[in-house]
């Protein structure tokens, strides 16, 4: 008897079917997975990515409070 | 003809001398604004009287660190034996042997080198109070050397050739009451104006509209002007200003296209923006003159010096004129920019719009009489009128459709409602949960968080109703966030890179959150946790000039804005790192003759990496935990309540790993792979396990 493939759920979570007959490809139990893997880019199941502080670690406020709101402005040099 | 470019030529006291020749030399950096070719350098220089310098070189170098290096770019004679005695020195002015295309704001130095190798040239000097900015006087003797002092000297040349017209992003962040700008690519400065004029506890939305931004924070209606130049009288005078008017400065003939002004009274103080259209700037105490619109003659005296943007202001009708120009809403929370007109909403009456006039964000009256289809326009004059339901959110799709996201329902409005606009109800079974709860991918879909879960509309003329699409593998998603809108925010951000959805709820008190990641290629979703320190309150692609900081941003409970970085392998908190735990189960049948168990003999996978080292980047190690059952809830449920595995182990490798020999009994497997440690992260390829009969089932 050949070897049977153990699915991995590259299409997510979901927990809207009994377990018996989970959705191909997804689980009903998963934390901190993506579908493209952080590696290579590839469409492959992994751990996703880190959140990493960026602008030079800098706080906006210079205290813990929540930044409520990020966006851009275009302007003419 | 030549035009002037760089220069230092005024306030020289003194020269230097060197016993130029072969090895001693003397030059000047300076730096350019604008690219250019160089034609001619001139020099305030002089001649000793008893010693010939000969012919002089002239010559362009690129610098380093501010000393010229390399070789010269360019280079020019002139015969230094004609240059004058006197102390007071001449400009000469020498021709480069070609011209020669010198890049935008960079730095060059001019190297003066005489024939003789005695000291017989001079080159006049600032030395007291040297002011060039763009550079300094620099010695060459066995090396060159930086000097505190700036020669006297002129560049000309020709226009290069043409560029595109330059803008510039920069990344706003808005938090602790306080208004944070990206000053210089990648580095973040507060607009200290704006500190504690906001009041960040309130629902606050901003927009971005002519180069400015415009901030609805209830009663704090409010401008940051990133590009207009700001003059102030103490006396507005009789005549009043008005916008696109074009003010002069009669000692400093500079001038300025108005943008906006904050005072019309005669006698009172006025600050004027506009956008300054000469090199030139007002100065203070100068008197500015022009011609209004209705061709009267504007004029004050300046009470100071022109100041450069950014500016803070608050958000008032133009020059305070409620008479011509209508009066704002005391109190808004939600704006958006369609066709030209800011939209906001008012809190006082929840279910009304006011559009400004097109291109005149300080105009709110009606006047249709002056203005035609540009005029301003509100509900209550609007054939199209009220929305009928509470507005929570406004959702400008270009200037083909405006989305009003209700408590109960979702409307759109197509074309403007001064012309043939219409306002349609796209459905009537949702809302959209709150003015962050929903974002547009780029194939013009609108994502948003409604009466029942997660759902997705297409945005087109011919619109259809939204489709909730995480009904099926999310059915109870509104029950397990049981979110309250008095203690949770709801953020949706599009990540155009990564290409998916981030989904967030996160409690406003302590950053306590739940997310999910919708996968735009795979279409599921992917249930995520972040340290309370990285709950998320705001999220934007930042689409910046400098593709370096092209990034999905979020702003996060402690201040900080991260990313989702690939090669980080941990959570970066407020003073430390936090491991990310990750983890999947799924489950199977051992058999498929529900009588029979099967028995699973061995499990093998192959993990990301190929090879240890090589070109591909290799995973860390994955945990694997094995339950077996008799169905397959209980399989799952096992795995959930972290009951005793039968049998666990690690691949610590990458690529095609050993054989786990299992022998493991029963009607349903489950497989758990976990990784919960720090500075690791994980890919896997596929996993393969031998399954045999194994009897019937007891």
């Amino acid at each position: 008897m050949p070897p049977i493939q153990i699915p991995i759920p590259i299409g997510g979570y979901s927990e809207g079917l009994p377990v018996e007959q989970q959705q191909q490809s997804t689980s009903g139990y998963m934390s901190n997975c993506r579908p493209r893997d952080v590696l290579e880019g590839k469409l492959r199941l992994g751990q996703r990515p880190g959140l990493k502080k960026a602008y030079a670690s800098q706080q906006i406020g210079g205290e813990a409070k929540p930044i409520v709101w990020l966006g851009s402005i275009t302007t003419v040099d | 003809m030549a035009t002037l470019y760089e220069y230092y030529d005024t306030g020289d006291d003194g020269y230097s001398s060197y016993s130029v020749g072969a090895s001693y030399y003397f030059g000047q950096t300076f730096t350019t604004t604008v690219g250019h070719y160089i034609s001619s350098v001139s020099a305030l220089l002089f001649r000793s009287v008893t010693q010939a310098p000969g012919i002089v070189t002239i010559s362009i170098f690129a610098t380093s660190a501010g000393l010229p290096t390399g070789t010269a770019l360019v280079t020019g004679t002139t015969n230094g034996n004609t240059l004058t005695t006197s102390t007071a020195g001449e400009w000469r002015e020498t021709t480069l042997s070609s011209s020669y295309l010198l890049n935008t704001g960079t730095k060059y130095a001019i190297v003066i080198q005489p024939q003789a190798a005695t000291d017989c040239l001079r080159w006049r000097n600032d030395s007291s109070s040297p002011t060039y900015a763009g550079g300094n006087a620099v010695l060459f003797n066995t090396i060159w050397g930086g000097q505190t002092f700036d020669f006297m000297f002129r560049v000309y040349g020709v226009p290069g050739p043409p560029t595109d017209k330059k803008y510039s992003r920069k990344l706003i962040a808005i938090g602790n009451n306080e208004v944070w700008y990206e000053s210089t690519a990648g580095t973040m400065t507060e607009l200290a104006a704006a500190n504690g004029d906001i009041e960040c506890g309130y629902p606050l939305e901003v927009i971005e509209a002519y180069q400015k931004l415009f901030i609805v924070n209830k009663t704090n209606l409010k401008i940051a002007d990133f590009v207009n130049t700001k003059i102030n009288t103490t006396d507005a005078g009789t005549v009043v200003c008005t916008k696109g008017m074009t003010l002069t400065g009669g000692t400093s003939g500079a001038s300025m296209i108005v943008d906006y002004v904050d005072a019309i009274t005669d006698d009172a103080a006025m600050n004027a923006y506009g956008y300054r259209t000469t090199t030139a700037t007002f100065s203070s105490d100068e008197t500015v003159t022009g011609t209004n619109s209705a061709g009267a003659t504007v004029s004050f005296a300046t009470s100071a010096a022109e100041t450069a943007p950014p500016h803070w202001y608050s958000w008032t009708v133009f020059g305070n004129d409620t008479t011509t120009y209508g009066t704002m809403p005391t109190s808004s929370s939600l704006i958006a920019l369609y066709r030209g007109r800011l939209v906001i909403n008012d809190n006082h009456r929840p279910h009304a719009w006011y559009m400004t006039r097109v291109e005149n964000p300080w105009k709110v009256l009606y006047d249709f009489s002056t203005d035609g289809d540009l005029s301003a326009i509100t509900y209550a004059n609007s054939k199209v009128g009220e929305v009928g339901d509470i507005i929570t959110a406004l959702i400008a799709y270009k200037d083909d459709l405006l989305i009003f996201g209700c408590a109960n329902s979702v409307w759109i409005l197509v074309g403007d409602p001064l012309g043939s606009g219409q306002l349609a109800k796209v459905t009537g079974t949702t809302g959209i949960w709150g003015a962050k709860a929903w974002c547009i991918d780029d194939k013009s879909n609108l994502y948003f968080l409604g009466e029942d879960g997660i759902y997705r509309m297409p945005i087109s003329e011919t619109y259809s109703p939204p489709e909730n699409i995480s009904k099926l593998v999310l059915p109870n998603l509104l029950t397990d966030l049981d979110l309250d809108k008095s203690l949770h925010r709801v953020t949706f951000g599009f990540d155009p890179i990564k290409y998916g959805i981030t989904i967030s709820k996160t409690l406003l008190s302590d950053g306590t959150n739940t997310n999910y990641w919708y996968d735009l290629t795979t279409q599921g979703f992917y249930p995520e946790s972040y340290p309370t320190s990285c709950g998320i309150f705001s999220a934007y692609y930042y689409p910046a000039t400098d593709d370096t900081y092209k990034k999905f941003l979020v702003g996060c409970t402690d201040g900080y804005i991260r990313e989702f970085d690939n090669p980080t392998k941990n959570d970066t908190t407020t003073a430390s790192t936090s491991p990310i735990s990750s983890y999947y189960a799924v489950t199977g049948k051992l058999s498929q003759d529900e009588s029979v168990e099967g028995k699973l003999i061995w499990l093998r996978s192959t993990t990301a990496g190929g090879a240890s080292g090589g070109d591909f980047n290799d995973t860390d190690s994955i945990s694997f935990s094995l339950y077996t059952a008799n169905d397959a809830e209980t399989c799952l449920e096992n795995i959930k309540d972290s009951a005793t595995a039968f049998a666990t182990g690690t691949w610590t490798g990458t690529g095609k790993q050993n054989k786990n020999i299992i022998r493991m009994r029963g009607c349903w497997y489950g497989l758990k792979l976990n990784n919960s440690t720090a500075s690791e992260t994980w890919g896997i390829n596929h996993i393969i396990a031998e399954v045999k009969p194994a009897g019937q089932l007891r």
